[in-house]
């Protein structure tokens, strides 16, 4: 395993330096039609959408078993209906996948994912701290996501898009992530 | 079995049997083993591999979904412990390759592997072909080549090794105990061996084969010993009965011996008798010819007696006186004669005196001559005696007759004497080939007998006949009339001993039959009965034409 600890040091470098980049450029509000920020949006929705296949929730979170994925958006939406696109092609197993903008508190519990913007890095707390108990895939792209509870966080390696997963959390939330998923993440930055 | 070496010792067919037999187990059941275990290696193997494919492909389901490159290398990476996979890479929906491991594909285009998840063999290779799919959706393949070949040969060799090893260690173990086992079975049998070589070398039949187990040998040991008893016993018996045998031999020998003795006693005494009868015969024969000779000089006494007589009473001397007168007249014999008286009477007396010696000579001469033929008479018998009386045993050719005739001659004077009319019936036959005195005897014998048994009767009459009586024989029978013969002893009167006469020997007529059949000839007897006469019948075998003595006298035609 010691070559996973070569490849993750590196990786984490270079998160690391990706992650302060935005800082850098001054919080700027992602714009979906600059070309590496749509392809990488268009990557997000994409995983976003796929995360359910690796990823069970309770059964009593669905109604029915083609009840569809209800993907919350919390905060402003970067992907610019990118998301939705993707939402549109997918399909987790008979459900399809619903994209909401989340506007209540209320919403937040119906929803199986939700995706916390950079915009609500703020209010982050409350928000995790609302959804704890109501089985739900918590998914943000700041830093410092996952070690205040987030479960998994979008990390940026050059143009590739990966991402870092807190199973404590996930766990603890009654959601569990399949070890094939869990392989593919970056060791969390704490 | 052909193959089997025949003519080896016992211990090593036995070794032989237990080795080959174990081998040909083990191979046959190696050879099961081997064949189930390179089944099985090839089922696992495949299996395993699917196994593989399909572990490595729930993996890698993430990182195709996420992109993850490097997660997919690592995750084939992990492939690195399993030596025979040569290569594996995971091909996406678009043709893409999308991570690989291993060295390269080789020559065969991508285009051309199978999308579908199975196996394919390609040479010695093995390729795995496994659809990668998330959700039924088919995310990309994964294909995994082993190097089946060289694991299979690798396999292969180690078997074979182990079999090598194996039958090498079991053969020498077989080996080992079945040289050590074999004694249980060879060693009896080499045991019965050594005691039947031993008991045909010695042939000592005392011996027995020590019993080592109670299986067949065992029972062939029992019975081999009790054959041994049973030889012994017959052994025993036979030298008893051997022994017993020369006993009785030697005593037959002894037997036979004294039975020869006895039968040269007896040979001799037969001789003796036969000599005696022989003697008998010329007894009775020297009767018949004194007889007649007697007879005869009776004639001759009477004639010497007649002659003396007549010389007594002669008158030749008176021719004397006369001389004398005539002497006296000297002188004046003319006067005397014819003037005296006497003187004139003389003449005439002279001529009456010369006429009676004549007479008288003529008488006396006549009675010479039968004197003469007497003796001649007398001679002829006593040589004709003499002629009968010479050794016999010498065959010559005959006629019957003049034999009978002699016989008969013999007899003459008892006949006579006893009035027994004779008559003779010859026919013409040939001539006989036989030993005179034999004939003789046996004639003589049969007539004495004829003569005796018409003793009391009143009517006495013996008829001779002589005919041929076959092609080879003829036929003298001599027919009485005699006081005949009981059936019941029409035999037995030829047998020796046998007598109906007061003085009799009983052996007249079986030395008769015996010398017949010595000329090759036979005597019976026929009789109707008691009173009713007797008819002894010889028959003696002919002369043949120009042979000067027959080849065998005893075997007539």
């Amino acid at each position: 395993m010691s070559s996973r600890f070569i490849r993750s040091g590196t990786l984490v470098a270079a998160a690391f330096f990706l992650l302060i980049a935005p800082f850098a450029r001054g919080l700027a509000d992602p714009d979906v039609s600059d070309s590496q920020g749509g392809q990488e949006y268009q990557k997000k929705a994409a995983f976003l959408c796929k995360f359910a296949k690796f990823v069970e929730w309770p059964s009593h979170k669905f109604t029915q078993p083609d009840s569809p994925l209800i993907i919350g958006v919390v905060g402003a939406d970067p992907f610019g209906g990118l998301l939705e696109e993707a939402a549109q092609d997918s399909r987790i197993n008979d459900r399809t996948v619903t994209v909401r903008h989340v506007e209540s508190m209320e919403e937040l519990r119906k929803c199986h994912i939700i995706f916390v913007c950079r915009s609500e890095t703020e209010r982050l707390g409350p928000i995790l701290s609302e959804v704890r108990g109501d089985n739900v895939l918590t998914v943000g792209e700041t830093e410092k996501f996952t070690s205040r509870g987030g479960m998994i966080n979008f990390v940026m390696v050059g143009a590739d898009v990966r991402f870092q997963i807190n199973d404590a959390a996930a766990r603890h939330a009654g959601i569990k992530i399949r070890s094939q998923l869990q392989q593919l993440a970056l060791p969390s930055s704490r | 079995m052909t193959w089997f070496p025949r003519n080896i010792p016992i211990r090593r067919k036995l070794t032989l049997v237990v080795l080959v037999s174990t081998t040909a187990a083990l191979l046959v059941a190696s050879a099961a083993l081997f064949a189930f275990q390179v089944y099985t290696f090839r089922q696992n193997f495949m299996r395993d591999l699917a196994a593989l494919s399909q572990v490595i492909a729930a993996n890698s389901t993430a990182a195709i979904t996420f992109q993850d490159a490097d997660a997919a290398k690592e995750i084939l990476a992990g492939l690195r412990v399993k030596q025979h996979i040569r290569n594996a890479f995971v091909v996406l929906p678009s043709g893409k390759i999308f991570t690989r491991f291993g060295d390269d594909f080789g020559s065969v285009p991508l285009s051309e592997y199978p999308a579908q998840t199975g196996f394919r063999f390609m040479g010695a290779d093995l390729l795995q072909t496994q659809e990668i799919r998330l959700d039924n959706e088919k995310i990309g393949v994964l294909y995994l080549r082993s190097d089946y070949g060289r694991v299979y040969g690798d396999l292969l060799h180690l078997y074979m090794l182990t079999l090598a090893v194996v039958l090498a260690l079991s053969s020498g173990i077989a080996f080992a105990i079945s040289s050590q086992l074999q004694r249980v079975i060879s060693g009896p049998i080499q045991n019965l061996a050594e005691t039947a070589r031993v008991i045909a070398a010695r042939n000592d039949y005392s011996l027995r084969a020590e019993k080592m187990g109670a299986d067949e040998i065992g029972a062939f040991t029992d019975t081999f010993n009790h054959m041994l008893e049973q030889i012994q016993y017959q052994d025993a018996t036979l030298q008893a009965v051997q022994n017993t045998l020369e006993l009785q031999v030697k005593e037959q020998q002894h037997e036979i011996a004294e039975r020869k003795r006895a039968e040269e006693e007896i040979e001799a005494l037969h001789n003796q008798l036969v000599e005696a009868s022989r003697h008998a015969g010329m007894a009775e024969v020297a009767t018949g010819v004194l007889h007649n000779v007697g007879n005869v000089l009776n004639s001759v006494n009477v004639s010497s007696t007649l002659l003396a007589e007549r010389l007594r009473k002669s008158r030749a001397p008176n021719v004397e006186r006369a001389a004398e007168l005539l002497r006296d007249r000297n002188g004046g014999l003319a006067r005397w004669l014819t003037e005296d008286e006497k003187g004139r009477m003389l003449p005439s007396y002279l001529a009456e005196l010369g006429r009676h010696l004549s007479t008288e000579h003529a008488e006396m001469t006549t009675e010479l001559e039968l004197l003469v033929k007497n003796v001649e008479h007398i001679k002829e018998i006593v040589a004709m005696q003499q002629n009968y009386a010479k050794v016999s045993g010498f065959t010559e050719t005959l006629p019957l007759e003049k034999l009978v005739d002699d016989a008969l001659q013999m007899n003459t004077a008892a006949f006579e004497r006893h009035r027994v009319k004779v008559i003779r019936n010859y026919e013409n036959v040939p001539n006989v080939r036989v030993d005179k005195h034999k004939v003789l005897q046996i004639l003589v014998n049969l007539l004495r007998n004829a003569k005796y048994a018409m003793e009391a009767c009143r009517e006495r009459r013996i008829e001779l006949h002589i005919h041929r009586a076959s092609a080879a024989a003829v036929r003298i029978t001599v027919q009485d009339t005699g006081c005949g013969i009981l059936r019941e002893n029409l035999t037995r009167i030829f047998s020796h001993g046998f007598t109906t006469k007061k003085d009799g020997h009983g052996f007249g007529l079986h030395s008769g039959a015996i010398a017949a059949k010595e000329m090759g000839g036979i005597l019976t007897a026929e009789s109707e009965g008691p009173g009713r006469g007797a008819t002894f019948i010889l028959d003696l075998p002919i002369a043949e034409p120009n042979t000067a003595a027959p080849a065998n006298p005893a075997n007539p035609a």
